[in-house]
């Protein structure tokens, strides 16, 4: 009899308090997965959404102040300035050749225009351009343009705005 | 009988317990595989004033490039060598010893005095001053997710049109 009761309790397997216990851990290390993995997921939209604004807005602004820069002066005429979406054309000699250079919205999208050509894209389809004014600004020796630019991407449930403003003096109106 | 009693009991495979403690090892690994991830992530993210901080003194050095231009006597030389002047845009720019916050970054223009040697070349001292010569600093500081960052630009401006 004794014998028996022991191989018994030997084959008895786990109990409803084992049980318990042992889902409870097993529920709790899949929450704790889960919201690792959710932060991770969010992290990376994140950081997409960031390099997509940072990216086109670091090359639009680039290329616009290099072109601001090596201008003589800003064709006023076929210029919107101070006011969103503006448009910005400039002119200017290389190597004695005469040239235009312009910048405007397409789209959502800015876009660069050299000698009256097909306009390139200058961001990425990715993003939005929602605000872009030039500003143009005068003294007695030169002429210099303001650029404001805000730059939106959404990526998931992840919106991201860059508004970045850049100023250059036009060193061919000296 | 005994035998079979015996094969039959090594054979059982994982308890519950093994089981329990096998996923929880494994995913301990994953989520500190995750958790470095999301750190990396997250102190790349941090990376994206650089790009804001960089064209805040670029366009700061224009903006002095461009007053100088306007005015040397008016717009530079009045201003005092080592105090930190806050530059403000309001149709035109100017600069002020009010400060000035642009966001989360603070920018200051600091103006310097410029000695020059005998050959008029530019000398840290024992020089004569140049009147017609600034050193100017741009800093731009502003508070990082690890700390106080600031980021400064320096250039020569002169008094190009003597005027």
């Amino acid at each position: 009899m004794f014998i028996l009761n022991k191989k018994n309790k030997k084959n008895s397997g786990i109990t409803l308090i084992e049980t318990i216990i042992y889902s409870v851990i097993l529920l709790l290390v899949l929450f704790a997965i889960t919201t690792t993995l959710g932060s991770l997921t969010s992290s990376h939209r994140e950081a997409l959404v960031n390099r997509l604004v940072q990216s086109s807005g670091s090359v639009a602004m680039e290329k616009m102040m290099r072109e601001i820069r090596s201008a003589e002066a800003v064709n006023l005429g076929s210029s919107s300035l101070g006011v969103s979406p503006g448009a910005l054309s400039l002119t200017g000699i290389n190597e004695q050749t005469p040239y235009s250079v312009s910048f405007n919205l397409g789209g959502g999208i800015l876009q660069v225009t050299k000698d009256g050509g097909s306009p390139g894209n200058l961001t990425s389809s990715a993003t939005t351009i929602t605000e872009l004014i030039f500003e143009r600004l005068t003294n007695s020796n030169s002429e210099g343009v303001r650029v404001t630019l805000e730059i939106q991407a959404t990526v998931g449930n992840k919106t991201k705005t860059l508004e970045l403003t850049d100023f250059a003096v036009l060193r061919g109106s000296y | 009988m005994y035998k079979y009693i015996k094969n039959k009991k090594g054979q059982g495979g994982f308890g519950m317990a093994e089981a329990v403690i096998a996923v929880s090892i494994l995913s301990s690994f994953i989520i500190v595989v995750a958790g470095v991830n999301i750190l990396y992530l997250n102190l790349s993210l941090g990376n994206k004033q650089p790009l804001s901080s960089s064209i805040m003194l670029e366009e700061a050095i224009e903006a002095v490039r461009f007053m100088r231009d306007g005015s040397w006597k008016d717009n530079i030389l009045p201003l005092s060598v080592g105090t930190p002047y806050y530059l403000n845009y309001s149709s035109g720019w100017n600069l002020s010893t009010t400060p000035v916050q642009n966001g989360i970054f603070t920018r200051t223009v600091t103006f310097g005095e410029v000695e020059r040697d005998v050959n008029g070349a530019i000398v840290a001292s024992l020089g004569t001053v140049d009147p017609d010569t600034r050193l100017v600093t741009v800093n731009v500081s502003w508070q990082g997710k690890s700390g106080a960052t600031s980021r400064n630009m320096k250039t020569y401006i002169t008094n190009l049109f003597s005027n």
